[in-house]
C-alpha cells in the first residue's frame, strides 16, 4: 500500500520528463534527417534517449549541444529544435525564476505615480515634519497601519518622524522594542502575513545588519520560495549614509541589496521623497526597505498639500540637473554633494547632469540613465558605499545591461567612499567620503583628458 | 573685549537649533563651561555651556526661537562693558561664504597645451566615437583629434561631419592614396582641407559605386516669373526671399511624390524607399569648398515655409553655423550651378541617394509655341535646362524621364496658392 503510494508519486513526478524526453528524442530525430553529415548528432540522441529518470536539464544539453554540431545552418528541423528549447528555457524560468518580486497588480511598481502638489501657501517645515504628518495621515487611513521600534513610540523615534503619534493612535499601534533588530523585524513579518501593514524602524542603517540575515533568508524570498503563494508587506524604516562615528554613518548598500533580492530598496534624497516611498509602498503588498537620510531632518522642505495621497513611483530616477557634458548617476545623501559639485563645475564651463536614481531595487526601469549618457558619453557613479559596491552594480545597470557601453566617450566611473567605516569626527568623515572636492576632481580630470585645451590643469 | 556666544556645530546635518531656555539672564554672571542655555537639535535637548567666564551683556535670540549654527547667541564681558555698535545684529556668515572660483589663468600667462600628434595608428578609439564612424561612414584618420594624446573624441567627429559637407551614409573603404609627387621647381602645393578632402573622397566614392547617367529637358519658366513677380514683395514682407531655387525645390519635391521611386537609395538587399523627402541644397562656400545643408520632411511645408526653411539653411551654412544633423539624412539634392552661369551640367549623385536635379542659368530664349488658333508661332521666353542625373541600378531612363518631365510639367503649368 505505502509502496503503492510512492510508485504513483515516482510516476506521477517522471511521467511529464518521460514524455518531454520522446518529444526531444522525436526532434533529434528530424534534425538527424537534414544533416546526414553530421555523425556526432547521433551519440547525443543515444544519450539522451538511454539516460534513466532523465531531466530536462538533461534534454536542453542535449537539444544545445545539437545545435552548436550544426551551427551556422537553418533548415526548418533545425528551427523546429530551437523553438522548442527556447519554449522549455521560458517554461523553466517560469518555473524557478518567478514571483522574486510580484508580477501582478499589487506590486509597488504598478503603483501610479501622484504628483505632491504646493501651493504659494503650503508651509515650509523641517523635513521631519514632512515624515511625521505622512505617518498620521497614514495612520487615521489604515487601521490595519501599525509602528514599532526603538524609541519610536514614547519618544516619537530618535528623529521626530513619530513624534505626538502614540499619544493620538494609541501604544497598541504605535510602539517601542528592545534593542534586538532581528526581533523587530521577526514581529513585522509575523503581523504582516497576518493581514496587518507594519512599519518597523531600525533605528540606524548600521544596525540593519543585525537584522539582515533574517531579512535575506525569510522576507526576501517568501514571495518567490511560495511563487506567490504567501506574502508579507513589510516595510522596514531606517536612516543613514550621514552622521558621525564608525557604526552610526556606514552606507553598506551593496551589503544589503545584494542580499534582500526580492524587497524593494529605496535611497530617497529628503523626506518628501521618503514621504512619497512610503505611501506607495502602503498601496501595495510588498515588502519594502527605505533609507532615509540622517542630516535631512532638519533640512527644510515644503509640506504638500497632499501629504497622504501623493506616490513616487519605482525604479524613475529623476534628473536633478541638466548638463551636457557628464552624466553623475547618485542617490540618498550624495545628491546634495553632488549638486554642489555640480554648481562649482558649471563655474569652470562644465555643465553636468545630475541624476538621482531613487531606488536601487528596483533599477531605472526606463533607461533614464542611458538617454543622458546617449547625450553626455560621460558617466560617474558617486555613492558612499564601498569602492566596488553600489556604484559598481550601477555601472553594471547602466553599462552592461541598458547598452551604455557603446555611447561611452570616455571611461566609466566610480567614485565611493575608502574602504574603511567611516571615522571618527567632521573630518574622518571628510577623508572617508565622497565630497564635492573629490566629485569636481573626478569630472575635471575626465573632461582635461577629452580636451585638454578647453579644461587645462 | 566683549566675547562673542555663537551657536555651535552641534553635529553632521544640524544646521540650525531652537532656544528651548536659557539659563541666565542679562547681568547675570556666568562661568566657564557652565551650562548657559538649552537648545533643541535633532535628537533631544542638550545643554551648551559657556566659552567664558563673565556676565551676559546681551542675549541676542529669545527663548523659542531658532538660530542658524554660527550666529551670535550673547555677549559675555565685564560688567558695564558697551558693545560695538551694531556688533551684535550681523551674524558672522563665515561658513556660508560663497565659494570664490578661481578664473582660469589668462591665456596670455599660460600657453594652452597643443594636441600631441598622434603617434602611428589611430590610437585608443572611444565606442560612441567608432559608432559614429560606421554611422556616418567617416575615415577617421582624417579627423582631427584634440583629446590627450592626440585622441579623438566624440566632439571631435561631431566637429568634422559640422564641417563636411557631403558626409554619406555609406561606409568609405579606405582607397589607396596616391604617393605624395616629389617637389618640382614652379609648382607650389595647396595643403588639402579637411573640407577639400572629403570632397574629394565622396565624389571618388559616388562615380565608383553609382553607374550615372544624365537626361536633359528645358522648361519655360513665364509662369514661375510672374509668379515671383507677383508674390516677392508678400514674401519679403515675412523676412522670406523668394528665390528660384525655392521654386526648383518645390516643383522637385510634388515630382518625387508622384514618383517615389527616386527618393530611394540602393542596397544589396533590396532598394530602400525613403517615406520622408529630406531636401539637400547644394550650398556654394566660394573657395572653402561646398556643403549641402538638408530640408527634412520637405513634403510638409508650403510654399513660403520651404521658402523659409531654404534661407535659413543656406544663411547659416555661409554663416558656418550649422549642426551636424542639418546636412545628414538627405534623400534627393538639388545643386542650382546656373547661379555661376553655367547652362547645364552633369552633377554626381550626393551618395547614398538615387539622383540630383541640376538647374542652369534661367536666359531669355527665342522659342517656338503655339499661337492661340495653334499655329507655330516665335515667342520670348525665360527658359532653363534642367538636368537630373540618377544611378542606373535604380532607374532606367523612362522612369528618370518620367520623373524630370513631371519637374517640367510643374514649372510651366505653376500653380500655387501661395
Amino acid at each position: 500500500m505505502v509502496e503503492d503510494a510512492r510508485k504513483k508519486a515516482w510516476e506521477a513526478y517522471t511521467n511529464p520528463f518521460l514524455h518531454e524526453r520522446q518529444q526531444a528524442v522525436q526532434l533529434l530525430d528530424e534534425l538527424s534527417r537534414d544533416f546526414p553529415q553530421t555523425p556526432s548528432l547521433v551519440p547525443i540522441r543515444e544519450r539522451l534517449s538511454t539516460q534513466p529518470s532523465p531531466t530536462r536539464r538533461d534534454m536542453y544539453a542535449a537539444l544545445h549541444q545539437a545545435l552548436v554540431q550544426t551551427r551556422g545552418f537553418s533548415t526548418p528541423a533545425r528551427q523546429k529544435l530551437s523553438d522548442w528549447k527556447q519554449q522549455l528555457n521560458r517554461l523553466q524560468d517560469e518555473r524557478y525564476s518567478s514571483f522574486l518580486v510580484s508580477p501582478l497588480s499589487d506590486s509597488a511598481v504598478q503603483v501610479p505615480e501622484i504628483a505632491p502638489v504646493f501651493t504659494p501657501a503650503s508651509p515650509v517645515v523641517m523635513g521631519f515634519e514632512v515624515l511625521n504628518a505622512c505617518f498620521d495621515a497614514a495612520l487615521s487611513r489604515d487601521p490595519r497601519l501599525v509602528a514599532f521600534g526603538e524609541d519610536l513610540g514614547q519618544l516619537g523615534d530618535v528623529n521626530q518622524g513619530f513624534r505626538g503619534l502614540q499619544e493620538k493612535y494609541g501604544a497598541l499601534r504605535i510602539t517601542d522594542t528592545g534593542i534586538r533588530e532581528v526581533t523587530i523585524v521577526g514581529q513585522a513579518m509575523g503581523l504582516a502575513m497576518r493581514g496587518l501593514r507594519p512599519i518597523c524602524e531600525i533605528q540606524y542603517l548600521d544596525y540593519l545588519l543585525y537584522a539582515l540575515q533574517l531579512m535575506s533568508d525569510d522576507l526576501a524570498t517568501l514571495l518567490w520560495r511560495t511563487k506567490g503563494g504567501q506574502k508579507a508587506p513589510v516595510i522596514i524604516r531606517t536612516r543613514g549614509h550621514r552622521l558621525e562615528g564608525i557604526w552610526h554613518s556606514g552606507s553598506p548598500m551593496a551589503g544589503i541589496l545584494h542580499l534582500v533580492r526580492g524587497i524593494h530598496v529605496l535611497t530617497p534624497r529628503n523626506m518628501t521623497q521618503a514621504a512619497g516611498f512610503y505611501n506607495t509602498l502602503l498601496k501595495a503588498d510588498e515588502p519594502g526597505l527605505v533609507v532615509e537620510v540622517l542630516n535631512g531632518y532638519r533640512i527644510k522642505e515644503r509640506m504638500p498639500e497632499n501629504i497622504g495621497e501623493f506616490t513616487i513611483p519605482l525604479g524613475i530616477p529623476e534628473v536633478l540637473r541638466a548638463g551636457e557634458d557628464v552624466t553623475i548617476v547618485t542617490y540618498g545623501a550624495c545628491c546634495r554633494i553632488v549638486l554642489e559639485a555640480a554648481e562649482r563645475l558649471s563655474q569652470v564651463n562644465i555643465q553636468a547632469e545630475v541624476i538621482d536614481v531613487q531606488t536601487l531595487l528596483p533599477f531605472d526601469l526606463q533607461g533614464t540613465i542611458l538617454e543622458s549618457l546617449k547625450k553626455t558619453s560621460r558617466i560617474l557613479f558617486v555613492d558612499e558605499d564601498v569602492p566596488g559596491g553600489t556604484t559598481a552594480y550601477m555601472l553594471q545597470e547602466v553599462i552592461e545591461k541598458q547598452g551604455g557601453y557603446s555611447w561611452l566617450d570616455s571611461p566609466a566611473l566610480t567614485l565611493p567612499a575608502k574602504p574603511h567605516r567611516p571615522a571618527a569626527g567632521a573630518d574622518g568623515d571628510y577623508w572617508s567620503k565622497p565630497n564635492a572636492e573629490l566629485v569636481f576632481d573626478a569630472v575635471y580630470q575626465q573632461l582635461h583628458e577629452a580636451d585638454p585645451a578647453s579644461y587645462p590643469l | 573685549m566683549a566675547t562673542q556666544f555663537l551657536v555651535p556645530r552641534l553635529g553632521e546635518g544640524v544646521e540650525e537649533v531652537t532656544i528651548s531656555k536659557w539659563l541666565k539672564r542679562e547681568g547675570e554672571y556666568v562661568k566657564e563651561l557652565q551650562p548657559l542655555l538649552e537648545v533643541n537639535t535633532d535628537k533631544v535637548d542638550t545643554e551648551i555651556p559657556s566659552p567664558v567666564s563673565g556676565t551676559v551683556l546681551k542675549i541676542q535670540i529669545a527663548e523659542g526661537e531658532t538660530a542658524r549654527v554660527g550666529a551670535v547667541l550673547a555677549w559675555i564681558g565685564q560688567p558695564g562693558e558697551q558693545l560695538a555698535e551694531g556688533a551684535s545684529l550681523a551674524a558672522p556668515a563665515a561658513h556660508e561664504q560663497a565659494m570664490a572660483m578661481d578664473e582660469a589663468a589668462s591665456p596670455a600667462a599660460v600657453s594652452p597645451p597643443q594636441p600631441a600628434s598622434r603617434p602611428g595608428g589611430l590610437g585608443f578609439i572611444s565606442p560612441v566615437v567608432s559608432k559614429m564612424a560606421l554611422q556616418h561612414g567617416i575615415d577617421l584618420s582624417q579627423v582631427v583629434g584634440s583629446g590627450q594624446g592626440g585622441r579623438i573624441t566624440k566632439k571631435d567627429v561631431l566637429a568634422y561631419l559640422a564641417a563636411t559637407p557631403v558626409a554619406a551614409a555609406t561606409p568609405v573603404s579606405s582607397a589607396p592614396k596616391a604617393e605624395a609627387p616629389p617637389a618640382q621647381p614652379g609648382v607650389e602645393l595647396l595643403p588639402l582641407t579637411t573640407v577639400r578632402r572629403a570632397i574629394a573622397e565622396h565624389m571618388v566614392l559616388s562615380k565608383r559605386v553609382s553607374p550615372h547617367v544624365t537626361t536633359v529637358m528645358e522648361a519655360d519658366l513665364s509662369r514661375v516669373v510672374a509668379h515671383r513677380q507677383a508674390h516677392k514683395a508678400a514674401f519679403a514682407r515675412s523676412n522670406t526671399r523668394l528665390t528660384f531655387t525655392i521654386y526648383f525645390a518645390a516643383a522637385a519635391v510634388s515630382a518625387l511624390k508622384a514618383h517615389p521611386i527616386v527618393n530611394s537609395s540602393w542596397s544589396d538587399q533590396g532598394i530602400r524607399l525613403q517615406r520622408a523627402i529630406n531636401l539637400g541644397i547644394a550650398t556654394s562656400l566660394g573657395d572653402a569648398g561646398l556643403i549641402v545643408p538638408v530640408v527634412k520632411q520637405a513634403e510638409q511645408y508650403s510654399l513660403l515655409g520651404l521658402a523659409g526653411q531654404i534661407n535659413d539653411l543656406t544663411q547659416r551654412a555661409r554663416d558656418r553655423q550649422l549642426k551636424p544633423e542639418d546636412v545628414q539624412g538627405g534623400t534627393f539634392t538639388i545643386t542650382n550651378h546656373g547661379v555661376s552661369g553655367s547652362l547645364f551640367a552633369a552633377p554626381i549623385i550626393n551618395q547614398p541617394q538615387c539622383a540630383i536635379l541640376g538647374v542652369g542659368a534661367i536666359q531669355k530664349r527665342v522659342v517656338v509655341v503655339a499661337d492661340t488658333s495653334g499655329a507655330d508661332a516665335i515667342a520670348i521666353r525665360p527658359m532653363v535646362y534642367l538636368t537630373l542625373t540618377f544611378d542606373h541600378r535604380i532607374l532606367d531612363g523612362v522612369q528618370a524621364d518620367g520623373f524630370l518631365g513631371k519637374v517640367v510639367e510643374l514649372l510651366q503649368n505653376w500653380e500655387s496658392d501661395d
